[in-house]
């Protein structure tokens, strides 16, 4: 096998044969474990100093280094998140785009939130069913949409269920 | 009785017959309040938390078939049968139902994972069970979670809804018809990540593609949902169309292409599982799209599933080499391609 050194770094050994379609055609790259990871979750790299100084900050409630989250992508408890807030958040916005939760997002279940997903699913299947001109389950699915409307329309004035 | 024993079966959910789609899943990961992730636990309180989850997840698991990943090889064999993944640690313990639609993680990355699989487009079935199972855990537990973060888990891929859905589709006329730059400039545009056939990166192989949802802390779990939708549609249909330019444009290339597969996996004696992939997609291919002389898609999905080195490996001998697994798949396909099976 090769020793080659990452094609990324250029600083720690090839261990990982890095797949991925550009223009349609297969890139085979050699990298290291950091380098593919990171590039697995399109975040830039990471230079050797900066690991070494992060490497001094830790998680008191697990170990964790500041590093090692920024190379395995990965925290060590919920600790962790209040220890590295602010790096957590860099990394998280480089990730997935935004630095903290969604105030939106409710993620309560609720029999509400199941009909409002089956209407969305049985609006589907209508369109579907129009499309085919079958009429007759058109019409079937069109009375249970009008159901599950009724329904919601009951929960939304009795909010106590 | 061998620890695979219970897992002699081809899971339903990976037979798949005709479809785009060849199977769905829904998945959660939560951690336990106040406990480290498994990673960093000592081995008392890795065993604690096991304790305490198999208590309280009891009725939910009841009759499951449960195993513990304690070694490499199993950890192999359950990252082939799409339980685990990669990177799974040691010393997880995993329940799944018969059929394996259903299983539960305890302390693999995180504390508890657990996931919805069902066979073609149930992309709504498997969302519903898994909030249903997700509504009766949470009732059981107190569950790891930040209002700045959401639920926290050991992966930052993760943290915020804590929920990923993805579908495996199986795209072989876009491939062969050389569309896959113009789809993949569409998908790329989707908040969407794109996987091979283990949900590893370097595995886009077989004619299979994996497509999961990806924004955990932005994107609500049914917005999710509604976007894989309309994701796995438009994918849908580049296939269909695909298929259909490949089947009136490129008819002799297509029969050449399945006739030679087909006189590879009849004569080979050595085979890696790589190229057994390969032909054995196309002939899944032919077989959907009603070529003759083909084995039928049921027996080919099973040869699929069981090529894999472990697989191969737990029908034999665990130790066997790698060229010995080799050999092992050319006798396993040639014996079986034509011939109705029973698991
Ligand atoms: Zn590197
Ligand atoms: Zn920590």
């Amino acid at each position: 096998m090769h020793k080659e050194l990452c094609e990324i770094c250029g600083k720690r050994p090839a261990e990982v044969e890095f797949v991925e379609i550009v223009d349609g055609k297969k890139v085979v790259m050699h990298l290291c474990k950091i380098c593919a990871n990171r590039k697995a979750n399109g975040l830039p790299l990471l230079l050797t100093e900066e690991i070494e100084e992060d490497s001094a900050l830790v998680c008191p409630n697990c170990g964790t280094s500041l590093s090692q989250i920024k190379q395995t992508l990965q925290v060590g408890c919920p600790v962790c998140y209040d220890t590295f807030r602010g790096a957590i958040k860099d990394l998280l916005k480089k990730l997935q785009g935004s630095a903290s939760f969604s105030a939106q997002i409710d993620l309560k279940t609720s029999e509400e939130k199941d009909l409002i997903v089956m209407k969305y699913r049985l609006k589907k299947e209508l369109d579907e069913a129009v499309k085919n001109e079958d009429f007759e389950r058109a019409a079937k699915l069109r009375d249970e949409i009008e159901n599950i409307d009724k329904r919601l329309k009951w929960l939304g004035t009795n909010p106590i269920e | 009785m061998a620890w695979y024993e219970p897992y002699r079966i081809t899971p339903p959910w990976w037979q798949s017959q005709g479809k785009i789609v060849a199977s769905t899943r829904a998945r959660f990961t939560r951690n336990i309040e106040g406990h480290r992730f498994p990673q960093r636990m000592d081995e008392k309180e890795r065993e604690s938390i096991l304790n305490e989850i198999i208590l309280s997840i009891k009725d939910v698991v009841s009759g499951f078939k449960n195993t513990v990943i304690d070694t490499n090889i199993k950890r192999d064999f359950f990252v082939e049968r799409h339980v685990l993944s990669k990177d799974s640690q040691k010393n997880i313990a995993l329940f799944t139902d018969h059929t394996e639609e259903e299983s539960y993680l305890i302390n693999d990355r995180d504390h508890l994972r657990f996931q919805i699989t069902m066979p073609d487009n149930a992309l709504f079935d498997v969302f519903s069970l898994a909030r249903e199972r997700l509504r009766t855990l949470e009732k059981e537990f107190n569950f790891s979670y930040s209002d700045t973060f959401g639920y926290l888990t050991s992966s930052l891929t993760n943290t915020g809804t804590g929920f990923r859905l993805s579908a495996l589709m199986f795209i072989p006329g876009i491939f062969l018809a050389r569309e896959t730059e113009k789809i993949l400039a569409l998908l790329v545009k989707a908040p969407i990540v794109l996987r091979g056939l283990f949900g590893g990166h370097s595995e886009i192989k077989g004619n299979y593609l994996q497509i999961s949802t990806k924004f955990t802390l932005s994107m609500g779990i049914e917005d999710d949902l509604r976007m894989l939708d309309e994701v796995v549609k438009a994918l849908s249909e580049t296939e269909e169309k695909s298929r259909n330019i490949l089947l009136s444009e490129a008819h002799l290339e297509l029969e050449d292409r399945i006739s030679r597969s087909l006189a590879i996996l009849e004569s080979a004696r050595i085979m890696s599982y790589d190229e057994s992939l390969e032909h054995l997609s196309i002939l899944k291919f032919a077989s959907q799209l009603g070529f003759e002389g083909i084995p039928d898609e049921k027996t080919i999905n099973r040869l699929i599933f069981w090529s894999s080195p472990s697989h191969i490996a737990s029908l034999e001998d665990f130790e066997l080499k790698d060229e010995e697994i080799d050999i092992k798949r050319a006798d396993f396909i040639r014996k079986h391609l034509f011939r109705d099976y029973e698991d």
